[in-house]
């Protein structure tokens, strides 16, 4: 209990200096919605399903982002890290592809995707795909040779050691990876949303921000925290799923 | 005794390459090992002693020479050869029951005959209440006789170790010892041993071949007729230490 409240204090007086500040008019409500009302709004979206929906959509395309990135990341991991001639042909494109910034590139996502799920997909790919790409990649030049030989001596081939020791030693890096992942997908999905989209917490926010509705907009704002909190919860309970031995 | 498990180490060299040139770490090494004996390669860090036994295991190509066992020239690993290394020996992923499993099945031994084999074994090494830990939950000492274990269950006839003992505390050391002869004399297999503690060398082994500092040759074989288990207030094993010592102390430097 005390821990919790170690842990949260700094919100505690965040949000006390702010519902203070509102509630007194010391903070003019241009600067600051009051943050009574902020939670109104918030009840009062989640209640209609206004920002629910907003809220589903959103989380339905970093979730969706983050699957792709990971099925690529990992595969294009093992693919260079396994093979030198490709780790020679792949990683300078791979590498190179990283120095572009991504939010420059999105007008051209959207003239080649639309505005639909496939460009949010797309975008979010482009970005959380090279944590964990890379990670996969680190983590099979640091497995441990003793394991390696050990497995040699017991009489596995090359085939059956990247299962039995190659792939649970990166584990561990693929979900540091992940964990890297999240917080950069939720950031460019919110881009995205902002710069075109139908749908979605990051559409609600600007517009919100454009109508002057700031109650709505901070409320908005704290449920993108509490995604990005949440997923990287997700992402940290799924490393103690899968390496359970990793504590 | 022990048939199998007769080492012929011939004139092995082995150098690797560098930025500019290339480093000799093995010059010419010949020794034998018997079916069955105990032998401690020692010398300085840095000698080569270590890659020696990776190149008995297979894992290492040599530059020149041989090495046989049981008269068949050694061409990669095999599991006619179990390693034990220093540290992080066992697959941390699994537990130790799993470990020992994953040894057993490229022989083909699976179900009630594996779980039999490992119930034996784990036993053996003294953790029997541990099977179903990880690795990283056990004291160095445990993770040792747990390595040992998932060696010895697959039949190797050689037991190459790779100081084996160097992670742990010198308490720990002590008894590991004791407990290491005791399984040697029972399991009757070659044991090679690589380390640099000259009481681990006496304590232990019946040949220790002494290497110089690099380009690791050997300097000289020196028998050890002791009776097992060793007394160490026997004149003749500070005799043979103070030996073992003379022939190292001219190969080490400080660095």
């Amino acid at each position: 209990m005390l821990d919790g409240v170690l842990y949260f204090y700094p919100l505690i007086i965040l949000a006390s200096l702010w519902e203070i500040g509102t509630a007194f008019e010391l903070i003019g409500e241009d600067v600051l919605p009051r943050l009574d009302f902020v939670f109104a709004s918030l009840w009062r979206g989640l209640g209609d399903g206004e920002l629910l929906w907003h809220t589903a959509v959103s989380l339905f395309r970093v979730v969706g982002g983050l699957v792709i990135a990971c099925l690529l990341g990992v595969a294009f991991g093992l693919w260079t890290g396994l093979s030198k001639r490709w780790d020679a042909y792949l990683m300078p494109l791979l590498v190179g592809s990283q120095a572009f910034p991504r939010s420059a590139l999105l007008p051209l996502f959207i003239v080649w995707l639309g505005l639909g799920e496939t460009q949010k997909l797309v975008v979010i790919v482009s970005v959380a795909f090279f944590p964990i790409m890379i990670n996969t990649y680190e983590g099979l030049k640091r497995v441990n040779e003793s394991h390696v030989w050990a497995a040699l001596s017991m009489g596995y081939s090359n085939r059956e050691i990247l299962r039995l020791v190659k792939i649970p030693a990166i584990l561990p890096y693929i979900i540091s990876g992940l964990r890297i992942a999240v917080p950069m997908s939720v950031t460019m999905m919110v881009v995205a949303e902002m710069v075109g989209a139908y749908s979605g917490l990051g559409q609600l926010v600007i517009i919100a921000g454009q109508t002057y509705e700031l109650a709505k907009m901070f409320a908005g704002i704290v449920l993108l925290g509490l995604m990005g909190l949440l997923l990287d919860r997700a992402v940290e309970a799924l490393g103690r799923w899968t390496t359970p031995w990793n504590r | 005794m022990a048939t199998q498990g007769r080492l012929a180490v011939e004139s092995v060299s082995k150098s690797y390459p560098v930025r500019e040139g290339a480093v000799v770490a093995l010059s010419d090494v010949t020794f034998d090992v018997a079916a069955g004996q105990f032998v401690v390669l020692i010398g300085p860090s840095g000698c080569g002693k270590s890659t020696l036994l990776h190149c008995i295991g297979g894992f290492v190509e040599l530059t020149d020479g041989n090495i046989r066992l049981d008269d068949s020239a050694i061409r990669g690993p095999g599991s006619d050869r179990g390693i034990v290394f220093q540290r992080e020996a066992l697959f941390p992923w699994m537990t130790v029951e799993d470990n020992l499993r994953a040894a057993l099945r490229p022989k083909g031994i699976t179900g009630a005959e594996a779980e039999e084999l490992i119930d034996t074994y784990l036993k053996a090494v003294g953790l029997g209440e541990s099977r179903r830990l990880y690795p990283r939950e056990l004291s160095g000492g445990m993770q040792q006789r747990a390595a040992i274990a998932r060696t010895l269950i697959y039949q190797p006839s050689v037991l190459l170790l790779d100081e084996p003992l160097g992670a742990l505390d010198a308490q720990t050391r002590e008894l590991m010892k004791e407990w290491l002869v005791g399984i040697w004399l029972r399991e009757q297999k070659t044991v090679v041993y690589v380390t640099h503690d000259l009481d681990e060398a006496v304590f232990l082994a019946q040949k220790v071949v002494v290497l110089s500092a690099r380009p690791g040759r050997v300097k000289r074989i020196v028998d050890v007729n002791l009776r097992y288990p060793r007394d160490r207030r026997d004149p003749r094993y500070e005799e043979k230490r103070e030996q073992l010592w003379k022939l190292i102390r001219d190969e080490v430097r400080f660095d």
